[in-house]
């Protein structure tokens, strides 16, 4: 990697990290579980560097806000790593093959839903209740959904406003 | 990965999204009076507020088991019972305490004194309740002559009197008398209530769909075994009184706490007993009176009081439970 | 142009029609599953005829269990921690079509019977007690 794919990728996980931090500051009625606003960031790697580079600002933003709000290893972690895992695999997926009658909100929508799922799953499995999360799907999958798309058009919106950019950055 | 966090969210989360909880009530529980304390109350209309009412209330009836305590313990110096026993003139006493020792000479006097609120001298050469140990006889018997429930007497107005050297011992009454403010005021504030400390319960109203309490009571040779399980609603309280409570053994024999107030030890040929009755006051005194009277007399007493049904216990040589109870106690019998 | 996407219509403006089946879907799909008969596996079937409750059957215990119908018995038969209706004296058989059931809020009955059958994740012992008294 050079120089500036390193600069690149450091700004991207610092931004995503942020989000992470920020998120987990809004109160919630239901403790541990995130918005996932951070998978935009991955989503903006996704679409202009590739796979491999949305996979590696997830997984290091993870790893990074689960330091430093002090959560690694525990449940919250494992709910992050689930849930921004199902994100990207989804995203990477619907990018590559989906993109056409999509376009990146619909990609956007499929991830924020698909963090909710793999979260739900994390926690169901872990658990050990299985089944009965059931309950939480409805609740926080609507509000995946806008969210997707809200999130889906800031990555348009930057995505844009990058493009002449491109060959510096 | 600990797997409890899990479980701890999935609870926090789903008490948050399942409305249709079965019980839907509140519970708290605590340690108060030397002892534990469960209470539970169940919303008569739950609604918005509905939480923070209930949780108001049920500390609030924490606070009125405290207090009660406060007023009636030997233990503090500045219990009403402590000023009380130390004053040489009469004495006036909070409410609590002048409406427990009424309800004290009462039983003493319906039980022909096998209850006695003046028991503190006997508890204390016997060691209850931190280091019980076999006094001498001596010891007993000098007790025993400071002893008498004509030691305490009312003077009008809620003040007091007690004759020097009188040792008042409200601990197997003023429990009860708790219990029975504390669901008083849940019931007020909140709705259908189960209020449990020490093993001394009573409930008020009926669980949803007019489903009555289900009390255990437990089995005195077996702690993990109930012996019967009541059904009870509707302003009904129930208190036991074992042989297994507090005790010390010696080469094999068991000295429990409840001693006989007319021989100074303890009261034999009974292992537990329960009552039933519209007061858990009452039927503390009641369980404690019953168990000095033993199956025959004081099964007997119990029948002529009206409100009152109970159950006594013994073990034949076999090691089985033996239980004579009042006609009226089959009726709360779970079938 | 940017700014234009931030306003309601401007991102449904930015919506392909695929998109917009896609949220449409989703929305419904998590909908949906919130009206799936919510708890995990129920514990004890409670078995009213009528208004009167007259039996718990532990799903913990299998066996058949005939219930006295107000036509005649209808037979509840509980295995693999569900329970079922075998046998039923009523016309139609409604009641056995209805297969096994097995989740806390699921329902079975036989209405010419008046026999009702309802499932709860209530404890799996249902004579626990409240309290104890000791």
């Amino acid at each position: 990697m050079n120089a500036r794919t390193v600069t690149r990728l450091a700004t991207l996980v610092a931004l995503a990290t942020v989000l992470q931090i920020a998120e987990s500051l809004i109160p919630k009625p239901l403790p541990w579980l995130r918005l996932g606003l951070a998978n935009g960031v991955a989503l903006l790697a996704l679409v202009r560097w590739g796979v491999a580079a949305a996979v590696g600002v997830t997984a290091t933003r993870v790893v990074l806000g689960g330091l430093l709000l002090g959560t690694l290893g525990g449940p919250a972690f494992a709910l992050s790593v689930g849930g921004s895992a199902a994100a990207i695999g989804l995203m990477a997926l619907s990018n590559r093959w989906a993109r056409p009658p999509l376009s990146i909100l619909g990609v956007s929508v499929l991830g924020s839903s698909a963090h909710v799922v793999g979260q739900l799953a994390v926690l169901g499995l872990l658990s050990g209740t299985g089944w009965a999360v059931l309950p939480l799907a409805p609740v926080l999958g609507i509000t995946a959904v806008p969210l997707g798309l809200v999130t889906g058009a800031v990555v348009l919106a930057v995505d844009r406003r990058l493009a002449p950019w491109d060959r510096a950055w | 990965m600990r797997v409890l966090p899990y479980f701890a969210l999935l609870a926090s989360v789903l008490g948050c999204t399942d409305a249709t909880d079965r019980t839907n009530g509140f519970s708290r529980a605590g340690n108060v009076m030397g002892t534990v304390a469960e209470l539970k109350a169940l919303p008569r209309s739950p609604g918005v507020g509905t939480r923070a009412a209930a949780e108001a209330a049920l500390d609030e009836a924490f606070g009125v088991l405290e207090r009660v305590e406060e007023r009636t313990t030997s233990y503090h110096e500045t219990s009403d019972v402590s000023r009380l026993q130390r004053s040489e003139t009469p004495f006036v006493v909070s409410d609590d305490t002048d409406a427990t020792l009424r309800l004290a000479l009462e039983v003493a006097a319906a039980t022909d004194g096998a209850f006695d609120p003046t028991m503190g001298a006997l508890m204390r050469a016997w060691g209850f309740p931190e280091a019980p140990a076999v006094p001498d006889s001596a010891r007993v018997r000098a007790a025993r002559s400071r002893v008498s429930a004509d030691r305490l007497r009312p003077e009008g107005d809620g003040a007091w009197i007690v004759e020097p050297a009188t040792e008042l011992d409200l601990g197997g009454i003023a429990k009860g008398w708790a219990v029975d403010r504390a669901a008083d005021l849940l019931e007020k504030r909140v709705g259908p209530c189960l209020v449990n400390v020490g093993g001394d319960l009573a409930v008020r109203g009926s669980k949803p769909g007019g489903e009555p309490w289900r009390i255990g009571v437990q089995d005195p040779r077996d702690p993990s075994r109930l012996f019967v399980t009541l059904r009870l609603s509707g302003k009904r309280a129930v208190a036991t009184s074992g042989d297994y409570q507090r005790y010390v053994e010696v080469d094999g024999v068991r000295y429990h706490h409840l001693l006989d107030p007319r021989t100074g030890w303890p009261a034999r040929g009974v292992n537990s007993v329960t009552v039933v009755g519209p007061s858990c006051a009452v039927a503390d005194a009641w369980a404690t009176a019953v168990f000095v009277m033993g199956p025959v007399a004081g099964l007997a007493a119990l029948e002529e009081q009206p409100e009152l049904e109970g159950v006594v216990v013994t073990v034949d040589e076999s090691g089985a439970l033996v239980q004579h109870e009042t006609p009226g106690f089959a009726a709360f019998r779970q079938p | 142009m940017t700014a234009a996407l931030f306003s309601p219509r401007g991102l449904w403006r930015a919506l392909t029609s695929a998109d917009r089946a896609l949220a449409l879907l989703l929305l419904l799909g998590f909908a949906f599953v919130g009206l799936v008969p919510r708890g995990g596996g129920a514990k004890v079937a409670i078995v009213s005829v009528g208004r009167s409750e007259v039996a718990r059957l532990a799903l913990t215990a299998p066996g058949t269990y005939p219930i006295e119908g107000r036509q005649g018995p209808v037979v509840l038969e509980v295995r693999h921690g569900a329970v079922r209706v075998l046998e039923s004296s009523c016309a139609h058989g409604i009641c056995r079509a209805m297969g096994e059931k097995n989740r806390a809020g699921e329902i079975l009955a036989c209405v010419p019977n008046g026999v009702l059958v309802r499932l709860e994740g209530g404890a799996a012992d249902p004579d626990a007690p409240d309290s104890v008294s000791r």
